[in-house]
């Protein structure tokens, strides 16, 4: 074998080593919201964030809310506890969130420092529907039938 | 009635020119690939291919399979013209019904609305899936037809390839149609719903004939006098660019993939790499220029201070910009030396399947779930489209470039390890692994799913600690390369001492960063990572001092020969940025301070001085804060804190100030993060019998006190005897059963109350909260109680307040300091200032030398004696590049 292959092969395991190194202590589990409190160790959940759900407990820097998860709409609670970096401002208008904690059954929730948001742009679809029946209570209000 | 109508021949127009544009550009795309297919297929290879065209420019008869292959060729040509011309049709299209504000069309009215800015408006085109798909079949018109121009010899061998993505975006646009209309079914089911009247439900189609009218613009609408519009934070001067410039990154990097693909079936390994060179130096200047305009709309909008998450979506632009950085290096050393021929040709290929992964990743909704921005899951065949031309273009490149592998002869790729190609050969290594790294850590939810060991994601920390050694590594050759003579054979001079003192200083940092990488594991990455930083710093600064040293030897042979000195020295100035501003960054919150409250942070005093409505319809509602600098300047800020007009939620958009902190010049980041009028606390769905806790602090002098309340039940005897018109009280009250402890005092009962009011309109009542009065805080203002409830004996839930009785409003803000980051705009600008000159650079070079290897074609075809030919042919040019 030359000293090409040698060498070339050396730098990859060597980068493969130090990739596999990293994933100690990096890897979530992404984990069902029935599931959350069966586990110990620190998992990660994603659901729909429900905006009447959120209570500023300490400013952004400790906030509770609900996530609710879309397959099963299962509704579990989180607690964003990190004095050092307070949630973004556009946090509650975010159409989902993705939290990594570790589940306290003293609290009922899952505390978590580390909180993302679905980027703003592209929200879900407002429903068209929505649309139509503004129209239709537009006309209604012309003709004087909204109340009917 | 007709007002809530509308009928319109622009619309008619426009949807009908998009849906056959969609559908003809889907044909053409078809045929056009088909037929550079087959003019590929039956081309000459290898050596014949190599020097075919020249010779049939100089034979007086042609071949008459090369004849047929022209015939394919030109067809093909023909049809991806065609398929070019419909793509600019169906753009305009689109463009016109966003201008003419017909929200009747669901794409017009998810991204548009009539009082966006005509430049958003313009940029709302791209607001969404469909039409960035519009947007990069308009590079790629742009760009064949550049490539048509300039390239012509490998027009069959390149097209084939360039083709398909044409044919995968129309099937895209085909199953995603941007020109969509309502479902008349789903319209006409709310409209009952409603009671709506029967002009409306006449409107909607029956019949075949109907339904094409409608689905084509021709019939006639509800009228919808409004879209959603452009999210907020959009409406951004740099995210307007942002998508279009990444886009032709994109679009572009699929052209040198191209020419790999087509060199491959060619057999002809070298003459790609001078064709293909200005166009990789173009795309990955242009998608470096891309990324950097993302991360830096990210850090002026989004309000948390940083530029890159390693979110899928930032990756997938990341891998194919490293990949294209390997290969643009490869091409270098091949164009010298005639070296990595396979390493390139391999590359290459996978060049395209780096950026059709990327598509597919954050398009397909594979990640939905793990990536913070947000695609929403499209139906399953677009998903298969996206998998379909992912998969094919993988298995073509490898596959092709294994069925060749022993045909390729390369020269060997370095003569020692002190000489420069030893310093590419583990610099095309360094690259590729990094982009293996993040492959691996942005598709480890797939792989989870796949294996069935459950969906796993990797967080940010497994990018910093994998990348952070393979960087350094990077960082080294790049200090250390420049050092290295070409060959070795050629150049064997000893060391100068310049580089004799760099070689000792790289070896103390290497050194030095092997234990403190030791030392830094044994902390979890996390406690104790300051010496790996101060030895990757001291690196930075060795190969920054390198690379000005040859930027300054190069700038002697004028700006073209700096190009790749100033694309290293921006690369590694802003590495030394990341490094500065992820270590040294700070965050204060600053929560509840009443107006004009000063709060001193890095020597600097913040206060909330109020709010402030916009000025405009273009403006936002601003929150200020005045900073009262070390001088006692005092600086009032204006950072926009509004209502969203999509959402009705709160948003706040930092405001930015570059100041000397400390003696670091580093931006001051203040976020807005929301204003409390009346100074309360709350507890919503409070369920009977659970407790529920309040924290008050009136002032930032008063403690933090809780209360804590529990809700058993309603008392409702004066509304039954006012339902029953039996002695009936003047102000009947509903009361509230519960309990309630202040600071962890023994349990009181108390009744708090809601006033039954006579009701207005439809509402026989309306319920007013009564203050209770609560005793046992110690803030400066008393507080009351206010109890209220939903009223639903099957769910009864209680919502409680406490209201200060001197309301005093509040500020939240948070302060950011941010040192260094105006390193890593500088550094970038000063890299992709670098990039452009390469491209430059490579582009005149490659010129000359197609130019130089044209005119030895014509002159060795030439049947009257090549002597005059030879005179006249360009002389002193390299070919080499």
């Amino acid at each position: 074998m030359n000293s090409k292959a040698i060498i070339g092969i050396a730098t990859v395991l060597a980068c493969a080593a130090i990739a596999s190194a990293s994933l100690f202590g990096s890897t979530l589990k992404s984990v069902a919201f029935a599931d959350v409190q069966r586990k110990s160790e620190r998992v990660d959940i994603y659901g729909v964030l429900d905006k009447p759900s959120i209570k500023a407990i300490r400013g952004a820097t400790m906030v509770q809310f609900d996530l609710i998860e879309e397959k099963t709409n299962q509704r579990l609670t989180v607690v964003y506890d990190n004095p050092n970096s307070a949630l973004p401002p556009n946090f509650p208008g975010a159409s989902h969130a993705r939290a990594a904690g570790v589940w306290d059954p003293s609290r009922g929730a899952l505390v978590s420092n580390f909180v993302t948001t679905k980027c703003p742009s592209k929200y879900e679809e407002k429903n068209m529907d929505a649309t139509t029946r503004k129209l239709v209570d537009q006309w209604k209000e012309s003709t004087g039938q909204s109340g009917s | 009635m007709q007002e809530f109508l509308v009928k319109s021949t622009g619309l008619g127009l426009a949807v009908t020119g998009g849906n056959i544009a969609i559908w003809l550009g889907l044909a053409s795309a078809v045929l056009s690939v088909i037929f550079y297919w087959i003019a590929m297929l039956r081309s000459p290879k290898g050596e014949a291919a190599a020097s075919g065209t020249a010779s049939i420019k100089g034979a007086t008869t042609v071949d008459p399979r090369e004849l047929s292959c022209r015939k394919f060729q030109n067809l093909g040509k023909r049809f991806f013209t065609f398929t070019c011309g419909f793509c600019v049709l169906g753009s305009l299209c689109l463009w016109s019904l966003i201008f003419s504000q017909q929200y009747t069309i669901h794409y017009v009215f998810k991204n548009s609305n009539s009082s966006l800015h005509p430049g958003f408006r313009f940029a709302s085109f791209w607001g969404d899936q469909q039409g960035t798909f519009f947007l990069w079949g308009l590079y790629n018109a742009v760009l064949g037809a550049v490539f048509l121009r300039k390239c012509r010899e490998s027009e069959r061998w390149v097209m084939p390839f360039f083709g398909l993505i044409n044919v995968s975006l129309f099937l895209l646009l085909s199953l995603m149609n941007p020109f969509w209309i309502d479902n008349p079914n789903e319209v006409r089911a709310v409209l009952t719903e409603m009671k709506a009247p029967e002009s409306f439900l006449a409107i909607l189609p029956t019949n075949t004939m109907e339904h094409l009218k409608y689905y084509f613009g021709w019939a006639t609408y509800l009228k919808k006098t409004d879209g959603r519009g452009l999210n907020e934070q959009l409406q951004n001067f740099w995210m307007v660019i942002h998508p279009p410039t990444l886009f032709l990154g994109y679009a572009s990097m699929l052209i040198p993939s191209a020419f790999a693909l087509g060199a491959l079936m060619k057999r002809d390994y070298n003459t790609w790499v001078k064709e293909a060179a200005p166009w990789l130096t173009f795309a990955w200047a242009v998608l470096g220029t891309g990324i950097f305009l993302g991360a830096y709309w990210a850090y002026e909008t989004l309000g948390w201070g940083g530029y890159w998450s390693w979110d899928p979506v930032e990756n997938s632009s990341f891998i194919p910009w490293l990949v294209g950085t390997a290969l643009l290096h490869g091409l270098l050393a091949q164009g010298a030396r005639g070296n990595f021929k396979q390493a390139n040709l391999f590359l290459g290929g996978f060049l395209g399947t780096t950026v059709l992964l990327g598509s597919f990743l954050v398009r397909s909704g594979v990640l939905d779930g793990i990536s913070v921005h947000s695609f929403a899951s499209p139906q399953e065949s677009v998903y298969a489209t996206l998998l379909g031309i992912l998969i094919l273009w993988f298995t073509l490149s490898i596959g092709i470039w294994t069925w060749r592998f022993r045909d390729i002869q390369s020269e060997i790729a370095y003569d020692t390890v002190w000489e420069r190609h030893f310093g590419f050969f583990l610099g095309l290594i360094v690259l590729s692994a990094s982009a293996a790294v993040i492959t691996f850590g942005v598709t480890m939810p797939i792989w989870g799913a796949w294996f069935r060991v459950g969906q796993k994601t990797v967080d940010y920390s497994f990018y910093n600690k994998a990348l952070l050694p393979v960087t350094f590594v990077m960082v080294l050759l790049m200090g250390i390369t420049p050092l290295m003579p070409w060959r070795k054979v050629r150049e064997d001079r000893g060391l100068a001492m310049f580089a004799k003192v760099v070689l000792a200083l790289m070896g103390v940092a290497c050194l030095w960063f092997s234990g403190a990488a030791v030392y830094a594991w044994q902390g979890g990455f996390s406690r104790q990572n300051d010496p790996a930083f101060a030895a990757f710093g001291m690196m930075l600064l060795i190969a920054v001092t390198v690379n000005l040293r040859q930027l300054v030897k190069a700038s002697g042979g004028g700006l073209l020969a700096c190009g790749p000195w100033l694309a290293h020295t921006g690369f590694i100035i802003m590495l030394g940025a990341i490094v500065v501003t992820s270590r040294f960054n700070v965050t204060f919150p600053v929560e509840g301070v009443a107006q004009g409250e000063p709060v001193k942070i890095m020597g600097r005093e913040f206060s909330w001085a109020g709010q402030r409505t916009a000025e405009n319809s273009h403006d936002r509602d601003r929150m200020l804060i005045d900073m009262k600098g070390p001088d006692g300047k005092v600086t009032q800020l204006a950072p926009k804190l509004f209502i969203s007009k999509q959402t009705d939620e709160a948003m706040g958009w930092p405001e930015i100030r570059h100041e000397w902190v400390n003696g670091a010049w580093g931006d001051i980041y203040v976020v807005p993060s929301g204003v409390d009028l009346d100074n309360s606390a709350g507890v919503e769905d409070v369920a009977k019998e659970e407790p529920a806790t309040m924290s008050v602090q009136h002032s930032k002098t008063d403690p933090k006190e809780q209360v804590q309340v529990t809700f058993h039940g309603l008392d409702t005897s004066e509304l039954q005897k006012m339902m029953n018109g039996k002695n009936m009280p003047a102000e009947p009250k509903i009361y509230g059963d519960v309990s309630i402890s202040v600071n962890g005092a023994p349990v009181q009962k108390i009744r708090p109350a809601i006033l039954v009011a006579p009701g207005e309109g439809e509402r026989p009542f309306k319920f007013v909260p009564q203050k209770y009065p609560i005793t046992g805080l110690n803030q400066s203002s008393p507080y009351a109680l206010e109890f209220s409830t939903n009223m639903n004996p099957g769910d009864l839930k209680g919502v409680f307040k406490l209201v200060p009785e001197n309301p005093v409003p509040r500020g939240h803000f948070q302060v950011l300091y941010v040192p260094g980051i105006q390193f890593m705009w500088w550094g970038a600008y000063v890299m992709i200032v670098g990039m452009f000159i390469s491209y430059r650079r490579r582009s005149l070079l490659s010129r000359k030398a197609l130019q130089v290897a044209a005119a030895a074609e014509a002159v060795r075809a030439s049947p009257a004696g090549s002597k005059s030919s030879r005179r006249q042919s360009p002389v002193g040019v390299t070919t080499t590049l």
